[in-house]
């Protein structure tokens, strides 16, 4: 079954990642790479490096280029995983944060994850 | 005929063994201070899977069960021939209860990624061969069976098995000390011979030496895991992870550069919509984490020419200046003519053939490309453009008396064939 997790940062208690970040996502990345788990991964640029937002209301669209969500809920990266259920994807969630807390301490944020739709042919 | 049933059942005991295996051989080599034992003991775990696991299922925690099958044997060993095991077992365990400890800590989490790097790095010994490295990589980390090698080198599985034995030999004949974790200079070289060789692994499947099949894509999927589990046990750790990215951009493309019939498709000519976009995600990933550890590598450096390609829609729409200038930081960080020779490719993509002809011509005098025939196909290429097909022709021609490979071979003498119909 596949799930997406997508990771929200609430707070960053610096401009920029320190390595050790990177170590350990660059840790957990690679496991999942190594056991087959990992279908997909990507990061999100920062708004200001371009991002809009299109709505339909009312019968038109409408393109904005901000004030977008609130800070708090902009998503930073997201990872598609291939595993048995959601505890597995909620353990996979739970490693991913805790790196976060101890490679960046005061680093704040939560992950959301969704089963994608599959849809049987044949 | 086996049931398909029967047929899931033992993939998935074959799938569950190659992602055990290492943890399991690592920690066993911990405990053993012996190559030799240390498989002997898998070995047997492995069997005892094969026999119960289609009967039982596979177990919850395969690892744990591995281990505990290993225990019950290594202990009956012990009390057999106690004395001799002692020596193997000396250090740590002295008792039959600290030996039966050992196992039950075995697979703690802090165990398991020292276990794993002393395992991949013992594999990539000094004392051994390049070839040599490759191979007990494949077997002790990998999981891979010595069949499975010998089909993999398309060599035989006698010349494979007896070249497993003399290594194994000849790291017991180094002493246990040969299996203590490298630190400092001795780590650095050593996880650079690890890379050196999952990449030569990884370029054996992708362009095959020898042989009728150009590529041998389970080469490269078992070359793209090993990087994985590389950058896993030793994440800190830039060039690990850039490997990884390379190999995964690079096997990105493993599907779209054959045609039906097993012909090679270069770059090119190649349909876009066949690379794995999936395999792409995970490169570019890992180049992330490579760049965010402030890495400069060479493999660093190849991982973003390989991500540029990736996220070109076609040949034009590639920034191949920036590859040309990618080119030439890795021309200074490898000091090889090889690199110099890709770089005429992106230079004449960028500035225009005759721009990347001089570059080629320039190798003309390096001795160690005489034999290479990707500096005539290269030139072929280029002259071609400039509209001089004789000289084309005769560099094709050239190229395809050097070729080793029969496709590589048969598509060259075509591009002749196509040079001499300009003239």
């Amino acid at each position: 079954m596949k799930f997406m997790t997508m990771l929200h940062e609430t707070h960053r208690p610096s401009a920029e990642p320190p390595p050790e970040l990177f170590a350990a996502i660059g840790a957990l990345q690679a496991e999942a790479v190594a056991d087959g788990t990992l279908v997909q991964a990507g990061g999100l640029m920062p708004i200001e490096h371009g991002g809009a937002i299109v709505t339909l209301a009312g019968g038109t669209t409408t393109t904005t280029d901000g004030p977008f969500v609130e800070a708090k809920e902009l998503v930073g990266g997201y990872a598609v995983y291939d595993l048995p259920d959601v505890a597995a994807a909620v353990a996979a969630s739970e490693k991913f944060l805790q790196a976060h807390q101890q490679a960046w301490p005061g680093w704040e944020g939560w992950s959301e994850i969704r089963a994608l739709i599959e849809v049987p042919i044949g | 005929m086996v049931p398909e049933e029967e047929t899931d059942v033992s993939q998935a005991v074959e799938q569950a063994w190659r992602r055990e295996s290492p943890r399991l051989l690592g920690a066993l080599l911990r405990i053993t201070r012996s190559v030799t034992r240390a498989e002997d003991l898998a070995q047997e775990a492995l069997a005892q899977a094969l026999e119960s696991w289609p009967r039982t299922g596979i177990p919850d925690n395969p690892a744990a069960w591995l281990m505990s099958t290993a225990k019950r044997r290594a202990v009956d060993q012990f009390r057999a021939g106690e004395r001799q095991l002692r020596a193997y077992a000396a250090v740590a365990a002295g008792t039959e209860e600290a030996y039966q400890a050992e196992f039950d800590e075995a697979l703690t989490s802090e165990h398991i990624a020292d276990d794993v790097l002393r395992l991949m790095v013992t594999c990539a010994h000094p004392a051994l061969s390049e070839d040599t490295r490759t191979v007990l990589t494949l077997r002790l980390v990998a999981g891979l069976t010595t069949r499975e090698i010998a089909r993999a080198y398309l060599s035989s599985e006698a010349t494979v098995a007896t070249r497993i034995s003399r290594a194994k030999r000849a790291l017991a004949e180094l002493g246990p000390t040969a299996l203590e974790q490298p630190a400092g200079t001795e780590r650095e070289a050593r996880l650079s011979a690890v890379r050196s060789s999952i990449y030569l692994m990884f370029n054996e499947g992708y362009a095959a030496s020898a042989g009728a099949d150009w590529t041998r894509p389970e080469l490269c999927r078992e070359a793209v895991r090993l990087a994985a589990i590389l950058a896993s046990v030793a994440p800190r750790e830039a060039e690990s992870h850039a490997l990884l990215a390379l190999l995964a951009l690079q096997a990105s493309r493993l599907d779209a550069r054959l045609d039906e019939t097993g012909e090679p498709i270069l770059l090119d000519a190649q349909d876009r919509s066949r690379w794995d976009r999936d395999a792409i995600s995970r490169g570019v990933a890992a180049l992330q984490i490579a760049v965010g550890l402030g890495g400069d590598g060479p493999y660093l450096l190849q991982a973003a020419i390989a991500a540029e390609h990736a996220r070109a829609c076609d040949v034009d729409g590639t920034d191949w200046d920036r590859i040309a200038t990618l080119y030439a930081r890795l021309a200074r960080a490898t000091d090889s003519v090889v690199v110099e020779l890709n770089r005429a490719v992106a230079l004449g993509r960028a500035r225009g053939p005759a721009a990347g002809l001089a570059v080629a011509d320039d190798l003309l005098r390096a001795p160690s490309l005489a034999g290479y025939h990707l500096l005539p196909s290269v030139r072929g290429d280029l002259l071609g453009q400039l509209g001089r097909h004789a000289e084309a022709a005769a560099e094709f021609r050239r190229a395809a008396d050097l070729a080793t490979n029969e496709r590589e071979r048969t598509l060259l003498q075509r591009r002749a064939e196509h040079a001499e119909a300009a003239i």
